[in-house]
């Protein structure tokens, strides 16, 4: 009994020793999001590195939507409904043509020269 | 050879205007995307002065609803053009933005209210509208925003309004 009395408290000491890491880690998530959202208003500058009004506003919003416990993807869907695509960083990954051409391109042109080699070849 | 070369200029020609009307399609969304309602928010707080909601009274009327605050120098400039539209009975919904509120009662006394409501906004309003910065005016026809200036408001703004 009194063993695990004694476990019960170690588990119990533990956890409240983890529990900032934890705070932490949700408080580095969202400062990582930060830093993906473009600050409208400043040159190249993300949320997290900025202090205008509109910055300091977004950064509060984006907090209060994660304690309500909204996902990065909800968020930032959201954030592209209200700002447009413009407010991330990172381009949409619909774009598949925009990614994926330049690859197409490549390839066209190395079967192109391939078919050219062969002919000189033969 | 030949063969591979009449199919392989007109897919890349094809594909590169392809990314062409993509990319113009996306600059062209979010230029022009929609604006959204007037939040509800907007008409369930209690207002400032009054301490009442404005709820349903300007569903069938014209108004301007204009975000301010007493630190941001443009709201300071546009001011007196709002005055005027007071005197000339245009219903004006101001959104006091991120606001202190000592200053705000300090600068209305020094400078004059011509706003019908005051809702005092700490940014939720104004992230659901997607506001910039202040000032920052909408153009509203019952809950429908049909124009948005940024920046301090002019006559040549208004006239069409009137």
């Amino acid at each position: 009994m009194e063993t695990t009395l004694k476990s019960f408290y170690r588990l119990l000491c533990l956890t409240f020793l983890l529990l900032p890491l934890n705070l932490f880690a949700e408080d580095q998530t969202r400062i990582d999001f930060y830093k993906t959202i473009r600050c409208l208003v400043c040159d190249g500058q993300s949320i997290y590195d900025s202090e205008t009004v509109f910055a300091q506003n977004l950064r509060e919003q984006i907090k209060l939507k994660f304690d309500e416990g909204f996902s990065k993807k909800n968020i930032k869907d959201q954030l592209s409904k209200i700002y447009g695509e413009d407010i991330s960083f990172q381009p949409s990954s619909n774009d598949f043509f925009l990614w994926f051409i330049p690859f197409l391109i490549l390839f066209l042109l190395l079967v192109f020269n391939f078919g050219r080699y062969a002919k000189k070849k033969n | 050879m030949n063969k591979i070369k009449v199919l392989i200029i007109p897919i890349v020609l094809f594909l590169i205007a392809l990314v062409i009307i993509t990319n113009l399609g996306n600059v062209k969304t979010s230029v022009k995307k929609p604006m959204p309602d007037l939040p509800d928010l907007i008409f369930e707080e209690l207002s400032y002065f009054k301490k009442e909601a404005i709820g349903e009274k300007f569903n069938n009327q014209k108004y301007l609803v204009n975000f301010f605050a007493s630190w941001c120098a443009p709201c300071l400039a546009e001011h007196p053009t709002f005055m005027k539209l007071r005197e000339k009975g245009v219903i004006i919904i101001g959104v006091n933005f991120r606001d202190d509120e000592n200053n705000l009662n300090a600068w209305l006394n020094a400078h004059g209210n011509p706003f019908e409501y005051i809702i005092r906004d700490e940014g939720d309003i104004a992230f659901e509208l997607g506001l910039i910065g202040v000032p920052e005016t909408f153009f509203v026809d019952g809950k429908v925003i049909y124009k948005k200036v940024q920046g301090p408001i002019f006559g040549d703004d208004i006239e069409e309004f009137l």
